[in-house]
């Protein structure tokens, strides 16, 4: 069903021709293979596997990029494998080597002591999968070691990185070019470098003078290369270098030697113990001691570690961030997110606040680490030009309340602690504390029963309003996000006076106006869609209905009014935030902007950025920070922190339920139907009118049964020009953006795919499925096609095709579909077209609403505007109770209707 | 080809440059002082000549000079126009004499490292010296020879010469062993050779990769690690600073940091933010990216030289991709074809911000003054001016062109 492919990497030499190999694909057909020692029963054996072969580029890019799904155990070990290795390179840790066969390559290294904890702890957790690679003409079968083959891994990217394709007028071809060169010309120097992380490392163990007037000292000491525990004073390889070169090495010497030349090279200071004759130690100067406090030194690349004392590192001295109201401003008792808060430092050390004259003395601080409190006490330079600077930043409201929510503010780049008091700090807490749990009462004016978990929503959403604050209700689809807005509408259209501006995609334009009519017949309500359009003589009570695409046209006229609420439903269509649409909604004037969609946006992070910082501006901080800081490390490296940081900030703002939580599946019906009522193309429209026109002309000449064949016809006819034209001048295509109805379909199908569910699909016309079939297909959403032309047999399998996940999109014919068949893996149904008999619809929707069905169905009705298939569906509903009589017997009736009535029936209206 | 010494200052010049006119002595450590001492003295120079040579040294007369095995070659300008050729050759040790002086620099590995500290030890010198050679040269040892009419040896051409020696010998005393006939990189190779063969045996190759079968009996496995996160900022690769390769190997130093640390650069887009980390980049766009990075630095027109073309172009790609990246520089290369009603809108946001001006659209380019409106493949518009022949990416690119243009602003 759905492959799991597993990873090994192939090395090679050089190591940039090495390979990912990606097998256990079974149905691929490749010439590729790979030779593993895999497990037999208790016994392992040697077997050659097809395998598909992706070069370096291509394994960096699926391996940190677009990882396959599902991800198996083997494939995510290499994945995390090669986020540490370009994560070394970016660190620096990259030298240029000689390969085992003599060409030019480049390394990653050296590496430090927790990076090679890391590699062990990986090499540890990877499945023997991912390097079963065998070692030839070993018995017992040996495969590679883990550990050597991620530093071959890592060794390939960075072999790979360096060469881009102008990389050779940068370098020598021999280290930059992409042909493989041999190393002609003598290359110890390069075989100094390699042999430097094997060989012993020089260490810089960094001691505190006993008086404040004396000066830090650097006492050299060597680490072995072997024994990474074992750590000797140089002073005593001086003294008794017999022993010591006999405990770390016979070059532990020319190590120590080179180790000062080379680092003297990136560390100046260095070089006074080249120039002595047995040196031990170093005097450091208080810059020098800062540079190497900070990290500057380079020293780390060069292979020199630096121990500092341990209570250096205990003392946590740092800067906290504090924001107070202006000086001067007017403010009231509640915080306003339009203030504007003065920022300040307070040093804390180990998290208590410092003293005024503790705070001065770390003002006038010139060393990098001075005492305070009985201990050394580590001072950034940083942190003490920070604090003499004059703060003369402002905060934001919304930055200051983003703040106040993670305790963390971005100070250019950096983050830090943030504390706050008063105003904002109440705003952050009544923020937290209000996520969608209290309840609101009934609005006076809505005609439905509001459910517990929909008065809740209506609350949370009257409460940001409240505070002046946007936010994005993000409920699966059939919890009723419309009915929300609209109470939420009459709850505060009382109170604000004024109207409210819902944007949405075309296709749910009518679905908009019949919920208003339905559950809100009082509240005055316009399309301003279409010709003549106009916002003229707005009720203060009124809702406006548009769709993204005026918005984008009419910014100027929108953009001139005020609104109390403007709603942007199925909001993920406005994500490009370059876009012109996202740029128009972003112009609209109004006091809360919330945003509804039913995808999950919790896991779609750029979506969720542009969704929040239209709602609520600001909050989510610059796109491109938002990415580096958060999105990035959560998505690609499942950091915590990001994660926890994210939901603190985004959790008052984002109110999503799933049909499957427990609280809400109780209160849901089991079945819920609704009519999506959706507009014609103007090709559409153009269509339906000329065939009304010239087909009623006719049917006034005639007579009896050429009538009704003839009325037949036309609503056949009629029917098809509404399902799709190329339906009715039987073509093959183009598809896309010629029918209302599969523009609808592919929004809801967005929707209930994202929500990882399964749909059946019916229509009357075997023609019409062929053609979703294909539109879908052109699309990459596998489905399923029954008609009434399969046997029995294939009947089966594909049910059980269906049942068993196979395809998400199951498309029926009426008569294949109507009978016999159990289908409940599908927890939606949509009627693509209506046959206008609730006996057959509702024995096709039993399909997947049936005995065994544990999740509530939701039916969704295709209907276009304003068309016989509208004004029939009136005609039903008005008529409920003589369905069966009148009507049961299908569309025979129609036939018998008089001229007028009939015209009146298919008529197509509202149309210019 | 050769293995000749080289100054380790900033430049190739001649040590004469480096204080020139100055009153500085040469041979400042001691052995580069003993060689000064056993050339005055075998030479018997008088004083006169001995002064001139010293001025010319200190003048840069000295054109060019190497050492090699054994041999000192130089031009020197004298008062004529063509300068006259100095000779100046050491006696160079056989195979059996090395062996001997391999001996006793091996002898102690701390004199290696002296010598590779740039330290010639004394004890090197005198151990050597116990065993009947001399490294620095005596009486006998050294031969001038000289083009001038000068029949004094030496000459004054000839002194000048040696005083520079003696500033390559303060340099690096690996100098001196070169003219006793060793290169450098022959005698660390040899010594290396010394140390490993000489002292206990390489440790036995351990069987490589681990058995397949107890790797596979293992039942628990822990939780995968979490690749580290990033770094915020990339990193400079500071391993490859620390390199020193010498001119033999025919490696550019400099060549090498530069592609570590565009690496570095790359890997860190990688790795915390989006992208390919330039791994798809056409040469034409990996070109403008490294010029990018060279904008108002004399490197750009050196890479230019190295690529063959014009700076100028170069500098306006690198404009381009900085403003705009790969579609940036598409835009600014090839003219395309569009659609015409396309370019209506750049002709409307001319009008909007200037009024009734003239507009010129060609392909997708719409020209108005020195500002030109360019629409890219990727739909957005992109705002050029005029900056004496060349047509330069101003700002990153906007869906609306109207927005690139700044009413203020005269076209």
């Amino acid at each position: 069903m759905v492959v799991q492919l597993d990873a090994v990497f192939v090395p090679a030499d050089p190591p940039r021709a090495g390979r990912l190999a990606l097998w256990g694909d079974t149905t691929a057909t490749t010439d590729d293979a790979v030779e593993l020692v895999l497990p037999s029963g208790s016994r392992v054996q040697r077997r050659r596997v097809p395998a598909k072969l992706v070069d370096v580029a291509e394994a960096m890019r699926l391996l940190t990029r677009e990882p396959p799904d599902p991800m198996s155990d083997t494939v995510r070990a290499w994945s995390a494998a090669a986020l540490a290795g370009i994560g070394l390179i970016a660190r620096g840790r990259i030298v240029p080597s000689r390969t085992e066969a003599g060409y030019g390559g480049w390394r990653v290294g050296p590496l430090d002591p927790d990076e090679h904890a890391w590699l062990t702890q990986l090499a540890d957790a990877m499945p023997p999968q991912a390097y079963a690679l065998p070692v030839d003409g070993t018995r017992p079968a040996r495969i590679h070691d883990p550990r050597d083959l991620v530093r071959r891994f890592w060794d390939a990217i960075a072999d790979t990185l360096v060469r881009t394709s102008a990389a050779d007028l940068v370098g020598d071809a021999v280290f930059a070019g992409t042909e493989p060169q041999p190393l002609t010309e003598a290359s110890d120097w390069l075989h100094d470098a390699e042999r430097s992380e094997h060989g012993a490392k020089l260490v810089l163990r960094i001691e505190p003078p006993a008086t404040d007037d004396e000066s830090f000292r650097a006492v050299f000491q060597l680490r072995s290369g072997t024994d990474p525990s074992l750590l000797v004073d140089v002073q005593d390889l001086w003294d008794a270098p017999a022993a010591v070169l006999h405990a770390l090495g016979q070059q532990a010497e020319t190590d120590l030697l080179l180790s000062l030349r080379r680092g003297a090279r990136v560390w100046s200071p260095l070089s006074q113990s080249l120039a002595a004759t047995a040196p031990t130690d170093l005097a450091l100067e208080d810059a020098e001691l800062e540079g190497l406090i900070a990290d500057g030194s380079g020293l780390e690349g060069a292979g020199i570690e630096v121990l500092w004392p341990a209570d250096l590192f205990t003392a946590d001295l740092r800067l906290r961030a504090t924001a107070t109201p202006t000086p001067g401003a007017v403010t009231g008792p509640d915080f306003s997110l339009n203030e504007l808060l003065a920022f300040r430092w307070q040093p804390t050390l180990n998290g208590a606040s410092l003293t005024e004259a503790e705070i001065a003395a770390l003002a006038e601080a010139k060393r990098p680490v001075i005492r305070m409190r009985g201990r050394w006490v580590r001072v950034d330079a940083d942190l003490v030009a920070k604090l003499r600077r004059k703060q003369n930043r402002r905060l934001s409201g919304i930055e200051a309340l983003a703040a106040a929510l993670t305790g963390e503010l971005d100070m250019d780049g950096e983050r830090v602690e943030f504390e706050t008091a008063g105003a904002l700090q109440d705003l952050a807490d009544r923020l937290k504390l209000h996520d969608g749990r209290a309840e609101l009462p009934q609005p006076t004016g809505l005609d439905a029963t509001l459910r517990e978990y929909q008065r809740r929503g209506v609350a949370w959403m009257s409460h940001l309003a409240d505070l002046g604050l946007g936010g994005c209700l993000a409920d699966d689809m059939g919890l009723g996000k419309t009915i929300q807005v609209i109470a939420l509408h009459l709850h505060r259209s009382g109170t604000t006076g004024q109207p409210t501006l819902v944007v949405c995609p075309s296709s749910l334009l009518g679905t908009w106006e019949r919920e208003l009519t339905k559950f809100a017949p009082d509240v005055p309500k316009r399309r301003f869609h279409g010709g003549g359009r106009h916002l003229d003589d707005l009720a203060p009570n009124e809702v406006v209905l548009t769709t993204y695409g005026v918005v984008r046209q009419d910014h100027e006229t929108l953009a001139g009014r005020q609104f109390g609420l403007a709603v942007a439903d199925e909001a993920q269509h406005a994500k490009n935030p370059l876009s012109r649409t996202a740029r128009a909604l972003r112009n609209l004037d109004a006091s809360t902007r919330l945003a509804l969609t039913g995808t999950p946006v919790e896991n779609r992070l750029s979506e969720l950025w542009s969704i929040l910082d239209w709602s609520t501006p600001g909050l989510l901080g610059p796109m491109q920070r938002f990415r580096q800081e958060v999105a990035v490390p959560v998505e690609r490296y499942g950091d915590p922190d990001a994660t926890e940081r994210l939901a603190r900030l985004t959790r008052p703002f984002l109110l999503r339920r799933r049909k499957s939580d427990p609280g809400i599946a109780p209160e849901l019906p089991a079945k819920t139907e609704h009519d999506v009522v959706v507009p014609l193309t103007s090709e559409q429209a153009t269509l339906y009118q000329a065939v009304t026109k010239e087909t009623l002309a006719e049917i006034e000449q005639r007579q009896g049964i050429a009538r009704r064949g003839l009325v037949l016809s036309l609503l056949t006819q009629l029917k098809q020009i509404c399902n799709h034209p190329a339906q009715f001048l039987h073509e093959p295509g183009p598809l896309p953006r010629r029918s209302g109805k599969l523009a609808a379909l592919d929004e809801l199908l967005e929707v209930i795919l994202a929500e990882g569910e399964s749909v059946l699909v019916f229509s009357q016309y075997v023609e019409m499925c062929r053609l979703i079939e294909k539109h879908l297909a052109a699309r990459g959403v596998p489905t399923l096609f029954l008609h009434g032309g399969a046997g029995v047999r294939q009947r089966e399998r594909m049910v059980e095709q269906f049942q068993s996940g196979a395809a998400p999109v199951f498309l029926l014919s009426l008569k294949a579909g109507g009978t016999g068949l159990t289908l409940t893996r599908a927890t939606h149904v949509v009627h693509y077209d209506r046959w206008w008999n609730p006996a057959v619809e509702d024995q096709a929707t039993d399909r997947a609403y049936r005995i065994g069905q544990d999740k509530p169905v939701q039916v969704h009705r295709l209907v276009t505007e304003n068309t016989l298939e509208d004004r029939i569906a009136t005609v039903i509903e008005s008529k409920r109770a003589l369905a069966d009589s009148v009507i049961g017997s299908g569309e025979a009736w129609l036939s018998e209707l008089s001229d007028t009535d009939l015209a009146d029936l298919v008529t197509l209206r509202g149309a210019t | 080809m050769t293995d000749w010494w080289r100054s380790s200052g900033p430049s190739h010049a001649l040590p004469a440059a480096r204080g020139a006119g100055a009153r500085r002595g040469f041979g400042t450590t001691w052995w580069g002082k003993a060689w000064l001492d056993a050339l005055e003295h075998q030479a018997r120079l008088d004083p006169n000549r001995l002064g001139r040579g010293r001025s010319y040294a200190r003048r840069g007369s000295v054109v060019a000079h190497e050492i090699d095995t054994g041999v000192v070659r130089a031009n020197v300008q004298g008062s004529r126009l063509e300068p006259y050729t100095v000779s100046v050759r050491t006696r160079v040790f056989d195979d059996a004499q090395w062996e001997a002086v391999l001996d006793v620099v091996a002898a102690q590995v701390g004199r290696v490292a002296a010598l590779l500290d740039g330290e010639l030890p004394p004890e090197v010198v005198d151990d050597a010296r116990a065993a009947g050679l001399d490294l620095l040269p005596v009486a006998g040892d050294v031969e001038l020879a000289c083009s001038c009419p000068d029949r004094a040896n030496p000459c004054k051409h000839a002194a000048a010469v040696c005083y520079l020696v003696a500033d390559a010998l303060d340099d690096d005393p690996f100098a001196l062993l070169l003219l006793r006939g060793r290169r450098r990189s022959d005698l660390l190779a040899e010594l290396r050779a010394r140390r490993t063969t000489g002292n206990a045996a390489a440790p036995a190759m351990p069987v490589s990769g681990v058995v397949a079968k107890q790797a596979y009996a293992r039942a628990d496995r822990p939780a995968l690690p979490r690749p580290p996160l990033p770094p915020a900022r990339p990193s400079r690769a500071t391993g490859v600073l620390a390199l020193d390769p010498p001119a033999a190997s025919g490696i550019d130093a400099r060549g090498l940091v530069a592609l570590a640390d565009d690496a570095a650069r790359r890997a860190w887009e990688l790795a915390a933010s989006d992208g390919d980390g330039g791994l798809g980049l056409t040469r034409d766009e990996d070109l403008a990216r490294r010029a990018a990075g060279m904008l108002g630095t004399a490197g750009l027109a050196h890479l230019a030289h190295l690529a063959d073309m014009p700076a100028r172009t170069l500098t306006s790609w690198a404009v381009a991709w900085r403003e705009g990246g790969a579609a940036g520089l598409a835009v600014a290369r090839e003219p395309v074809r569009v659609d015409a009603g396309a370019m209506a809108e750049a002709r409307l946001a001319f009008a909007d911000v200037f009024g009734e001006v003239p507009v010129v659209v060609r392909a997708n380019r719409a020209t108005a003054g020195r500002s030109q409106l360019r629409l890219g493949a990727d739909g957005q518009w992109y705002l050029f001016s005029k900056q004496f022949n060349d047509w330069m990416l101003t700002r990153p690119p906007a869906p609306d062109p109207a927005a690139l243009l700044e009413p203020g602003r005269t076209l």
